[in-house]
């Protein structure tokens, strides 16, 4: 009898994530072709890229017709955009006006730039903030407790990149002690052979160990210009989740059923904890992923920021859809994550959905 | 103490613990390189390091479409012919001489009725592949501008060259072009970087059928031929640029390496350039050429230039069909305060439609509507029946800090004669579509003719057909000068053509011109040897560093 139920609820368990993930795959689907629709419209709004691709040499009527012929932009927008869906599915996001080509290859170029400042800055984030909060939960009232609440308005009140300024000017021009914006490296050295595009990660696969040292030292201040502002939403959250875990009934309970504080606070305050914190973790990292370009442009930093705001600003329409595309997407891969480990995490949570 | 306690003090310790790690890491990261990077930029004495704005867009010559782009054409591909370049010592600054057209990869002789032009190349020419420049690589060029359509077609076809019939290859090192009348442009339009010689044999070797002009190809790579050559590009980083050892003359260039470093941010570039790290900063504003006035170890020089900053008045909108509103516009605007507050010292004050720095400017004419006159200003106004005003929109571009300021200033001063001006931002595409379709009533941009010859700013400027006619001008009195000066080729009269061309202009006032803005040099106080170009490109074969 037994062996049958557990074979049930074994069978309704994978029936429901099954559905769960259906839901979300479908309702990712809807939500990018939505993107794609919106972005590929709006652009087209913004102006005939022809008299940017003219450049500085000018052209006749005729030679500008040419040019929308050949890159196919006096057909009807309708047309352009069923083109372009045909080959999104085949996985191709289009070619640069410009550089003619692929949108993917690009974004290959400038993604992992983006990609180590962003996993840098989550990492010293979450390192920071996360023990933060817990320790002023602890302790209201303590240093910490001050620390924290200190930490959370600056972050709220100071913008990243006012605040990218402040370091390269206090610690590039003023003490001296930190290597020039210019970008991953410093002036003159060469990337590591490229295998991830991961500057440091390729520079210790190569061996090349004064490129690592160079490209985190690169990183030290845009990370902590992100880091210390792009994080008082997950300090305070862990803060207040903390607290009221730790006031529970139920941990008072297990405190006083003799149940030692490692177990206690380690298996069940933590896990009541962490889901929460996870979900917060993910869309931190999202923002952080789509949302630094400001400190990109501050630190001279060529990651997928700086791409967005050149494409925009040459009506290259096919890398801004890409980009527009491809944060949609870690967007929704991340909350998708998040809620697979918060369903891990929480019972409750497996129980309602 | 309870276990309670002991164990959450243990947790706070930890995270306390971690994030001392954290920070240490991240201080030892940043510190362990603070040195390394003092040895570069102009730490290495044959290394000249340029900060610039942004990406090349298109590394094919025949298809630039930015400074960047042109610039790295000028210095990495073997040009036709260049203007003069002066001797040039210690902290002087050069200025091309705009009326001697040199050699650089050919030199030119032109039959007496000016139609049939013979190019000799000159003497043992290699392009890095090993291939030697021939005839061929000259055709190959025309022909790919031409059947392509690219942006440097606009100059064979104005140069009277039309198709690549017209080309005939004597020998491997001769050629001759005929064009159907003689073109007093040809010489000043074949110096131009985006008909850069091509090395025809090694671009084949990438062309496929789809592209059988290797177009892809070419955007992203370069064949060289000229005194640099590309040696890796990563975009978003650096552009880097290593002395063709095969180019002419190499062996008296100064720098062996050149680093295009990408900065965006506009103060940062200038910052960088005051600590020593670049040895140029590009694209920089009056503003952050100001600041960094008197900085140790910088130089800012102000150059005047032909560029001009003009107020474009598009004449099939009321009212400025009529020129007395067009002149009353023209009295009311203060240009010393334009001069004065927003050029901050790097413009003139403009003395007629011309550029006061054009070599065929006339300084002897007296009808320069550009003069402020409050008075005549509202007279004009009131004979025209517009005593009372008009309101009107004047559009500016959001990529020119600098017209938004003058149009503010413009707005300001209308409004003393009782004309409204609203401001209209537009994005650069929208700008210039705008422009190009006539479809605003006004408009701010700088402008500029890289060849300083009269017919060719009419011919671009202010014929009816002109194909930057952005204001729909229709003078029969101009288009007339123009059809002279197309085929003229005495100076003396071409001179007198430009004169007669002015002062139709200046009475005409098809547009203002607020000021004439400097090209800003910002480099550190040991470059020497910078020629100043009317393209504004950077020749980096003739710098130097003070030893």
């Amino acid at each position: 009898m037994s062996t049958t139920l557990s074979r049930v609820q074994r069978v309704e368990t994978v029936t429901r994530g099954a559905t769960f993930v259906l839901r979300r795959l479908i309702t990712a689907v809807i939500t990018l072709l939505g993107v794609t629709l919106i972005v590929f419209f709006l652009t087209r709004g913004v102006g005939d890229p022809v008299y940017i691709l003219q450049g500085s040499t000018p052209m006749t009527p005729e030679q500008l017709d040419l040019l929308r012929q050949q890159y196919g932009l006096d057909r009807p927008l309708w047309e352009q955009y069923l083109d372009y869906l045909g080959g999104l599915v085949q996985g191709d996001l289009g070619t640069s006006l410009y550089t003619k080509k692929p949108v993917t290859a690009e974004l290959a170029i400038y993604f992992p730039a983006t990609l180590s400042l962003s996993v840098a800055a989550l990492i010293l984030g979450v390192i920071i903030t996360v023990p933060l909060g817990v320790a002023s939960a602890i302790k209201p009232g303590s240093f910490w407790n001050r620390l924290s609440i200190g930490f959370t308005r600056f972050g709220v009140a100071m913008p990243s990149f006012w605040f990218g300024l402040l370091l390269v000017y206090v610690f590039v021009y003023v003490l001296k002690i930190a290597p020039a914006p210019t970008g991953q490296l410093p002036i003159g050295m060469a990337a590591p052979p490229r295998v991830t595009g991961l500057i440091p990660i390729d520079a210790l696969l190569a061996g090349e160990w004064n490129v690592f040292g160079a490209a985190m030292g690169q990183l030290a201040l845009p990370v902590l210009a992100l880091a210390l502002t792009s994080f008082p939403a997950l300090l305070a959250l862990t803060e207040s989740v903390t607290a009221r875990v730790l006031r529970s009934d139920y941990m008072r309970t297990a405190r006083a059923t003799g149940l030692p504080p490692s177990m206690a606070y380690g298996r069940y305050a933590a896990r009541n904890i962490a889901s929460p914190i996870v979900t917060q973790i993910a869309m931190t990292f999202g923002f952080l992923l789509g949302g630094t370009v400001l400190v990109e442009f501050v630190f001279s930093w060529p990651g997928i920021g700086q791409y967005a705001v050149l494409s925009m600003q040459r009506l290259d329409f096919a890398p801004v859809i890409g980009i527009a595309l491809l944060t949609s997407t870690i967007y929704l891969v991340l909350y998708f994550i998040s809620d697979l480990v918060s369903l891990a995490l929480d019972p409750r949570i497996r129980h309602d959905s | 103490m309870s276990s309670d306690s002991r164990w959450l003090r243990r947790a706070g310790l930890g995270a306390l613990a971690m994030f001392a790690t954290a920070t240490l890491v991240t201080a030892c990261a940043s510190d362990s390189t603070s040195n390394e990077d003092s040895d570069s930029g102009s730490g290495e004495d044959r290394t000249l390091v340029v900060g610039i704005g942004g990406d090349p867009a298109n590394l094919d010559p025949q298809a630039g479409s930015n400074a960047v782009d042109n610039e790295i054409s000028m210095n990495t591909y073997l040009q036709w012919l260049q203007y003069a370049l002066p001797e040039v010592t210690g902290d002087e600054i050069g200025v091309t001489d705009v009326s001697q057209v040199v050699g650089e990869g050919v030199e030119i002789e032109t039959s007496e009725d000016g139609l049939v032009s013979t190019f000799t190349i000159r003497d043992g020419l290699v392009f890095p592949s090993g291939n030697p420049v021939t005839s061929e690589d000259f055709r190959y060029t025309i022909d790919r501008s031409l059947t392509e359509s690219m942006g440097s077609a606009f100059i064979f076809q104005t140069a009277g060259v039309t198709d690549v019939a017209q080309f005939e290859a004597i020998s491997d090192t001769e050629f001759t072009l005929t064009v159907p009348e003689p073109s007093p442009l040809m010489l000043p339009l074949f110096r131009d970087q985006s008909i850069s010689v091509l090395d025809s044999v090694e671009l084949e070797k990438h062309a496929t059928p789809d592209d059988p002009w290797a177009k892809e190809w070419l955007t992203q790579n370069s064949l060289g031929g000229g005194a640099y050559t590309l040696a890796t590009y990563e975009p978003g980083n650096q552009i880097v640029l290593e002395l063709n050892a095969e180019y002419p003359g190499a062996e008296d260039i100064y720098f062996e390496k050149v680093i295009l470093q990408i900065i965006p941010a506009e103060d940062q570039r200038a910052q960088l350039l005051a600590s020593g790290t670049l040895d140029i900063a590009q694209g920089l504003s009056v503003d952050s050429a100001e600041s960094l006035k008197g900085t140790d170890g910088v130089r800012i020089e102000g150059l005047p230039t032909r560029a001009q900053d003009i107020m474009g008045f598009v004449q099939t909108f009321e009212p400025f069909q009529d020129v007395r509103v067009r002149e009353a516009v023209a009295a009311a605007v203060d240009y010393a305060g334009l001069a004065e507050f927003v050029g901050k010292g790097y413009a003139d004050q403009p003395m007629g439609m011309w550029p006061q720095n054009s070599y065929y400017f006339d300084a002897d004419l007296d009808n320069n509507p550009l003069v402020t006159d409050l008075d005549r200003a509202r007279q004009l106004l009131a004979e025209a029946g517009y005593a009372d005003g008009f309101t009107f929109d004047i559009a500016v571009s959001t990529a020119e800090a600098g017209a938004q300021a003058q149009a503010v200033a413009v707005q300001s001063a209308l409004a003393e004669v009782g004309v409204t001006v609203t401001i209209t931002q537009l994005a650069p595409a929208a700008f210039s579509e705008q422009l190009a379709a006539d479809s605003g009533q006004a408009f701010i941009r700088t402008a500029s003719s890289y060849v300083d010859d009269p017919y060719y700013s009419m011919f671009l400027f202010y014929t009816t057909d002109a194909v930057l006619n952005w204001w729909a001008m229709d003078n029969a009195d101009i288009n007339a000068v123009a059809e002279q000066m197309r085929t003229e080729i005495d100076p003396e009269k071409r001179m007198a053509l430009a004169s007669q061309a002015q002062e139709l202009l200046n009475a005409e006032v098809p547009h203002l011109v607020l000021a004439e803005p400097y090209y800003i040099f910002a480099a550190g106080d040991d470059i020497q040897g910078f020629v100043q170009s009317p393209d504004g490109l950077i020749r980096y074969a003739t710098l130097t560093r003070a030893e």
